[in-house]
């Protein structure tokens, strides 16, 4: 996975050495035919105009290593635009999240895709995560509700193949209901995509709130407890993870490597916790 | 006999190649198609952060500069500002009229959260942001504003990208000090003194429904999965 941060093809075709030898050994063989008369020099320049004639003329071998040349430009290209696609993905994603647009925001997810938000648990498929997102509030946001989930500074990781991707972007968060105080929000999204289609998907969407609060209070004063399992429509699956919000300090596994060193940050010592018995 | 025979199998030969060099020429073509539009997306990426940057410091001119002739600005219900020079002026006064900030005036206008087209002509695209604007004056006021834009952008015959349609849809600039959740009726979005002062060449484009109310700003987009415009 690292690779694909340094180097967007891991094993490139370098048309460079691919050709040189091959242009030389053809001008090796021309020259042997060459005529006598000319100067070395001229025969040199002959051979080599000969060749290039070759490579033109012999598309078994020359052009072959134009088609890979190509090949192996197009897959870089494409890895480019699948990150793009990514990242107006999840941008949409927060978009319609923010409305309330829960059927556009649900047609963003693979067949199998899943949703999950903090401590509620994880929705499987289209239809459930449709339903689950009313948990929200209606289709279409309700007035006096805020419901702002910003999708920021995504690191977005294509694997080499171009079928899967994993993202993770940070998340503030503006809520408010009628008569109370506003909400101020952050988190972490762990995300996963796949391309079905020739279409990126979201094949999963995990979004950790690590800290929630009273907008007059602030962060310092106020500290929210995330929501729980719906009783009304329970989920799928219980939580992947189990945590606090902000006072504790969880750290949501990253999906990518250290850019850098190549260092797996998945599997991080969490920071002591009493209720859960952690050191 | 020998030249025309030599002749003739040059042809054979030079057909075939012909096909795949036209082949390779249209592979290359392609190619270049995509990675312009990969360019596109990344010229349109940096205007609007230019702008962004520009009127955070109040450089009128320089975030003006970022407009095509017939380029336009509407933010809020202010109305519509049409080319350069009324651009300019317009986002003068809308700052207090001086040339760059005064002191103690907070002016964010924080762009996040890109969702840009390129057409595939590679000539022009839209864009969705998320504005956060922190706005405020020391010892006076501060305020936060929410927004969304939904701009377009062209690629002018000189190559060089430019902002063609900037729309600011103003959702709320509320109070700091008790923030958006307090926002009563329509107070959350007013007309600028200097749309009062210095009026728009055209009335605004859409009718606005600020917080606490719910306005969806218009997708220019269709859904990236379904492809069906986002109603």
């Amino acid at each position: 996975m690292i690779r694909s941060l340094s180097s967007p093809t891991p094993t490139p075709v370098r048309p460079e050495l691919v050709e040189g030898p091959l242009c030389s050994s053809s001008a090796t063989k021309r020259e042997k035919n060459a005529p006598s008369t000319s100067s070395g020099r001229t025969v040199v320049k002959l051979a080599m105009l000969l060749a290039a004639a070759l490579a033109l003329t012999t598309p078994a071998i020359a052009q072959q290593t134009v088609e890979q040349r190509l090949a192996s430009y197009r897959e870089r290209v494409e890895r480019l635009e699948d990150q793009l696609a990514i990242e107006n993905l999840q941008a949409d994603f927060g978009y319609y999240f923010d409305k309330g647009l829960w059927n556009e925001v649900a047609a963003l997810f693979s067949r199998n895709g899943s949703f999950e938000y903090g401590m509620r648990g994880v929705y499987l498929g289209q239809d459930r995560i449709q339903r689950a997102l009313l948990l929200f509030g209606p289709q279409g946001l309700a007035p006096s509700h805020l419901n702002n989930h910003m999708q920021l500074q995504g690191v977005v990781i294509v694997a080499d193949d171009g079928r899967t991707a994993t993202g993770r972007w940070q998340g503030m968060v503006q809520l408010a209901e009628p008569n109370a105080n506003g909400m101020w929000g952050v988190g972490i999204y762990e995300n996963t995509y796949v391309k079905e289609g020739g279409t990126w998907k979201i094949a999963s969407l995990h979004f950790y709130p690590t800290a929630l609060t009273d907008y007059n209070a602030g962060f310092m004063r106020s500290t929210i407890p995330m929501e729980g399992q719906s009783a009304l429509f329970p989920p799928d699956r219980p939580p992947t993870e189990v945590y606090r919000s902000l006072p504790g300090n969880y750290i949501p596994p990253f999906s990518f490597d250290h850019p850098v060193t190549g260092q797996s940050l998945q599997d991080l010592p969490q920071p002591p916790d009493s209720v859960l018995g952690r050191k | 006999m020998r030249p025309l025979l030599l002749a003739a199998t040059a042809l054979a030969l030079a057909a075939p190649a012909a096909a795949e060099a036209q082949s390779v020429d249209r592979q290359i073509a392609d190619l270049t198609a995509r990675v312009e539009k990969l360019e596109g997306t990344r010229a349109i990426l940096k205007l609007q952060r230019a702008f962004g940057y520009y009127v955070d410091r109040g450089l009128w001119k320089q975030a003006a500069d970022l407009f095509a002739d017939d380029g336009s600005v509407e933010i809020g219900i202010d109305g519509v500002y049409m080319g350069r020079d009324r651009i300019e002026e317009y986002l003068r006064r809308l700052h207090g009229g001086q040339e760059g900030l005064i002191y103690g005036q907070l002016n964010e206008w924080v762009t996040l959260q890109p969702s840009i087209i390129v057409a595939e002509d590679g000539r022009s695209g839209t864009g969705r942001w998320r504005d956060v604007g922190m706005l405020g004056q020391y010892k006076q006021h501060a305020e936060w504003r929410d927004g969304i834009y939904e701009n377009t952008y062209e690629k002018g015959a000189d190559g060089i990208w430019r902002i063609k349609a900037l729309h600011l849809y103003v959702n709320f600039v509320a109070p700091y000090e008790r923030g958006w959740a307090r926002l009563r009726g329509e107070e959350g979005l007013v007309r600028s003194q200097a749309a009062a002062d210095f009026p728009p060449d055209r009335p605004p484009s859409a009718t606005y429904a600020p917080f606490p109310a719910v306005q969806v700003p218009p997708f220019q987009q269709p859904n990236p999965v379904t492809g069906r415009p986002v109603r």
